[in-house]
């Protein structure tokens, strides 16, 4: 079963003994993960690459011996994993390769592939300097992370985060290096994206990138933003009631309460034009309590107080940043109250405000977060939509969206939960020039993952034809079968992705399935697939027959 | 508890990778970061508490079988506690108690590794884990007169444990706390040859039944001895009374005290006075067994409902109220002694690597952690690395002497000793 004897006789001489396994309990450990589609997928063999070399080795022995390679980083999302059932697939896992650089002066990094968010910040804050805060977490890969699309909630001022990478070195499916920006120079650094040399990055990554399915970024430079904070985080406190005290006359972070739901995206708007804040995000009623649970218990108590719920409605969390000057801080401080006056904008109380300068805003917008709570509340989430696009579109989705999933947990409660949309936010981007919204949708998961099939059958299907019917497209979300449904409805550009892939991958090597199905091989690999389980099966039966005599 | 109570923290782990790291909000800097030793060393994600929790799934599912590899995952594992930390920085999981579960699960089938078996069978014929004679336990005391709580009724018992008692090298140190707490006055007394190991480690190897049998032994002795207050100076005891024997019904009924605490004590008594200048830098290695591991045990039944809710709520050991302020309070009063900090501290220390039956299985895995710890204590600029538990000064000192890194290694208590110098009656005796 799984890789022939070649091909792994072939990747140990590449990679050393120590360096890869096909034994059942280490893959095990890497058959899964919180948004594993379709339940655990059995993986057959995983390398540990020590250097970009090993992976254009691994490429070229993928085309070779004909079997698949799943880039991954710290192996957090579903791109780690197959969308299809593949029968012989290897996964990259590069914890060797983890190296970080800084170059203070050029205010950028280069990381490789195992360098995590956490990791960098910290190297970074030491020369006065942060990077963009991914809302996936500290421990997430910064290159897997990225070229992922890295969705988070400091983009008011730091901007999207598929912008923070810079030269990119990427090995192909097809084992080629392809240099991208200042890198594709001779001797070139890697601190700028778009040159000298080609800027392919919209083609390999865009907003949310190939899944893998177009070779592994083996390094990448990575953008740096002025940090006017402390070298040592602030925390005070103990596990799990830490809190941050960032100096005054550096940060203001606010709470604000709005009247309604529509002058909360007003007053954004307003925010991004008058170019103030460094963070500004729209947060539903459950983020806070998620944030300031001391255990899952303490959150549903928090969640079902009325005074709770109250506390919390219609809130604009707003950051404002001394980056010049305290003058800077006063000026933008006057600027956010003359917005608020004219949206009819109250500060929340000091518990709420409390809870958010020393916790929530810490935690998701200034330091890569240390998890996504939502995961002690229920179990797991998954997204039911998201998309960047602009701040309006939404507010749109938000509210046609809701009754929509009210509808489908209604009788389904648990292991899906009815929180209205509690977790969903929506972020300005770039000084509200864009707005990225997610709606992620909380439930418990279980052994045989009928939960997630559920939401995949239910609530991803239908929500593909919500989004046509309101034109809310999920601009980011649509991926694999989900393409080929809302292609038609968003420009065709399924067709343009199946041509890149098709291109850099002839051979269908890299990550298969993901992020458009490539039908004429789907079924190729279906049969291959097939006959290689029959071929296994009569192999185990004989064997257990031999036992048995 | 067996492995079944734990199905729902093994489908739940989101693996957000989050076990393998510091706390993101504690890092200090990305070189030492890492949190798990075995991950650090083994690299697969199976060697991680999230690997372990996938593999305790496939076993209960029927899917795993157990081989050499599988039964390497699970004993490649310190049970040092810093990943189940990590854990339940944001979630309601227990990692570790899983791990137990796990391996506890590993011997009831009969899956049991020839080392480990080779501890449990000395733990068996001689009461302790080396398979040294019984009739030595007590050969570090010779000479030294001490009252004999087998024979006699004391206020103190003091517990040696498994380490002291037969690494030779160590028995200096053990002699050192002897001059101490007698230039403290304290009436104390030890159970010499009749000591018996705590059962903290056969518990952590999985055999359960064994560690009770010690436990239910040690509640006899404790109580003959008269003793009102139970002074350890390892580590590994420590938890064990604190923790392991609660939790399976054998709770002591004295006050339990590492020799930390009661050294703190002393010396806030003024029964201790410590007067010899070291002008020292030194830093300070959290044990495990001491700090996130010793939290007291916090009993809980009932079963979890709607999204894994507990009914009753549950309160969790999460590592934070470890014995981490004593051992430093302790250095602070030593004259002339700077503490330097590490990185990796409290209930994000970094592992001795002798922990959860390591350093007797895995020889080679042990001295790679505690290499790395040492070259964290070398960062500091610090002369001396001072711990608190045999186990790490033996681990400590191998590493030293192996790599001939310029640092001495110290137990608090000598420390304590060098600074108490030579003429005694600078402490008070008990009034």
């Amino acid at each position: 079963m799984g890789l022939s004897d070649n091909a792994l006789r072939a990747l140990t001489e590449v990679l050393g003994e120590e360096y890869i396994s096909t034994d059942p309990a280490v893959m095990r450990a890497y058959s899964r993960n919180f948004t594993s589609p379709l339940g655990s997928r059995p993986v057959e063999c995983v390398a540990l690459p020590g250097k970009m070399e090993d992976i254009q080795e691994i490429y070229r022995l993928a085309n070779r011996f004909d079997f698949k390679v799943i880039p991954t980083g710290t192996h957090l999302f579903m791109s780690c994993e197959p969308l299809i059932p593949i029968y012989d697939h290897l996964i990259i896992d590069p914890k060797r390769m983890d190296g970080i650089w800084i170059d203070e002066e050029n205010m950028y990094a280069v990381v490789e592939p195992y360098a995590t968010w956490g990791r960098l910040q910290v190297e970074a804050m030491k020369h006065g300097l942060t990077c963009y805060i991914p809302s996936a977490g500290a421990q997430t890969s910064v290159v897997a992370n990225l070229t992922f699309q890295g969705y988070h909630m400091a983009a008011h001022r730091l901007g999207a985060g598929s912008r923070s990478m810079l030269a990119m070195e990427w090995v192909l499916p097809d084992g080629e290096i392809m240099n991208i920006g200042s890198t594709s120079s001779p001797g070139g650094e890697y601190f700028w994206g778009e040159g000298p040399g080609p800027d392919l990055r919209g083609m390999i990554k865009g907003v949310w990138g190939f899944f893998g399915g177009l070779g592994m970024c083996t390094k990448a430079g990575i953008k740096l933003f002025p940090w006017p904070g402390p070298k040592k985080w602030p925390t005070r406190g103990a596990t799990p009631d830490k809190r941050v005290f960032l100096p005054e006359d550096k940060f203001k972070i606010y709470a604000i309460g709005f009247p309604t739901f529509d002058s909360v995206i007003d007053a954004m708007y307003e925010i991004g034009r008058s170019e103030i804040a460094s963070v500004c995000v729209h947060l539903q009623k459950g983020w806070l309590a998620g944030e300031l649970a001391l255990s899952q218990e303490d959150y549903f108590s928090m969640w079902e107080s009325e005074a709770y719920q109250k506390s919390v409605e219609n809130m604009l969390v707003v950051m404002l940043t001394a980056y010049t000057s305290k003058k800077q801080l006063e000026y933008e401080d006057d600027v956010l109250r003359s917005i608020m006056d004219e949206y009819g904008g109250k500060f929340l109380s000091d518990e709420v405000q409390e809870g958010i300068a020393q916790v929530l805003v810490p935690d998701l917008m200034i330091r890569p977060n240390v998890l996504f709570r939502g995961f002690r509340v229920a179990g797991s989430f998954f997204d039911v939509k998201g998309a960047l696009d602009s701040m309006d579109h939404g507010a749109i989705a938000h509210k046609t969206t809701l009754p929509f999933i009210k509808d489908f947990v209604k009788d389904k409660t648990p292991p899906f939960m009815d929180d209205d949309g509690g977790c969903h936010y929506i972020c300005s981007y770039d000084l509200g020039h864009s707005g990225f919204f997610e709606m992620p949708f909380l439930y418990e998961p279980d052994a045989d993952c009928k939960n997630i099939k559920t939401l995949l059958a239910g609530l991803t299907a239908k929500g593909y034809l919500h989004d046509a019917r309101h034109k809310t497209y999920p601009g980011g979300f649509v991926v694999s079968v989900g393409a080929d449904i809302m292609g038609p409805f968003m420009g065709g550009f399924q067709k343009i992705i199946k041509n890149v892939k098709a291109t850099f991958d002839p051979n269908y090597v890299s990550n298969p399935g993901w992020p458009v199905l490539m039908w004429s091989r789907l079924s190729k690999d279906g049969i291959k697939y097939a006959m290689n389980s029959y071929r296994d099966k009569r192999k185990n039966a004989k064997k257990e027959l031999e036992k048995d005599v | 508890m067996s492995l079944k109570n734990f199905e729902w923290e093994t489908v739940n782990c989101a693996r957000c990778s989050l076990c393998k790291w510091v706390d993101p909000w504690e890092l200090t800097s990305e070189r030492f970061a890492k949190v798990c030793p075995a991950v650090a060393r083994y690299l697969f994600d199976a060697y991680s508490c999230q690997g372990k929790m996938d593999v305790a799934s496939g076993l209960m599912r029927g899917e795993l079988d157990f081989t050499e590899s599988l039964l390497d995952i699970v004993y490649k594992c310190n049970l040092c506690g810093a990943c189940d930390t990590m854990c339940k920085r944001s979630r309601d999981l227990e990692p570790l108690l899983m791990f137990k579960a796990l391996r506890a699960k590993c011997i009831e089938d009969g899956q049991i590794i020839p080392e480990h078996m080779f501890m449990i069978d000395s733990l068996k014929r001689e009461d302790n884990v080396f398979g040294e004679p019984k009739s030595k336990r007590g050969a570090w005391a010779e000479g030294l007169e001490l009252k004999d709580t087998n024979k006699e009724k004391t206020e103190v018992l003091f517990h040696v444990g498994c380490r002291y008692s037969y690494d030779s090298d160590l028995w200096d140190t053990l002699r050192g706390v002897v001059d101490i707490l007698q230039a403290s006055g304290v009436d104390f007394g030890i159970a010499g040859n009749e000591e018996a190991c705590c059962g903290g480690r056969a518990y952590e190897l999985g055999y359960q039944g064994e560690a009770s049998n010690f436990a239910e032994d040690f509640q006899g002795r404790v109580k003959a001895s008269g003793a009102t207050t139970l002074v350890t100076a390892c580590s590994d005891c420590y938890a064990a009374f604190k923790y392991t024997h609660p939790s399976i019904g054998k709770e002591l009924s004295v006050e339990v005290l590492h020799i930390a605490e009661y050294l703190e004590r002393l010396l806030e008594e003024g029964r201790l006075n410590l007067t010899q200048d070291l002008g020292m830098k030194v830093t300070y290695h959290d044990p495990c067994h001491l700090g996130r591991l010793s939290e007291p045990f916090i009993p809980w039944e009932g079963s979890r409902g709607t999204y894994g809710m507990h009914t009753p709520p549950k309160e969790f050991r999460r590592g934070t109220f470890g014995c981490y302020d004593t051992p430093r309070n302790v250095i602070r009063r030593v004259p002339g002694v700077e503490l330097a900090e590490m990185e990796r501290i409290r209930e994000y220390s970094w592992c001795c690597g002798s922990g959860g039956g390591v350093w007797e299985a895995y020889p080679d895995f042990a001295s790679w952690t505690a290499a790395e710890r040492i070259e964290e204590a070398l960062s500091t600029g610090a002369e001396a690395l001072v711990t608190a538990c045999p186990w790490c000064v033996r681990a400590f000192k191998d590493s030293v002497g192996e790599s001939e890194a310029p640092i001495k290694v110290y137990d608090l208590t000598e420390l304590v000793r060098l600074a108490v110098g030579n003429d005694k009656k600078k402490s008070k005796k008990m009034v």
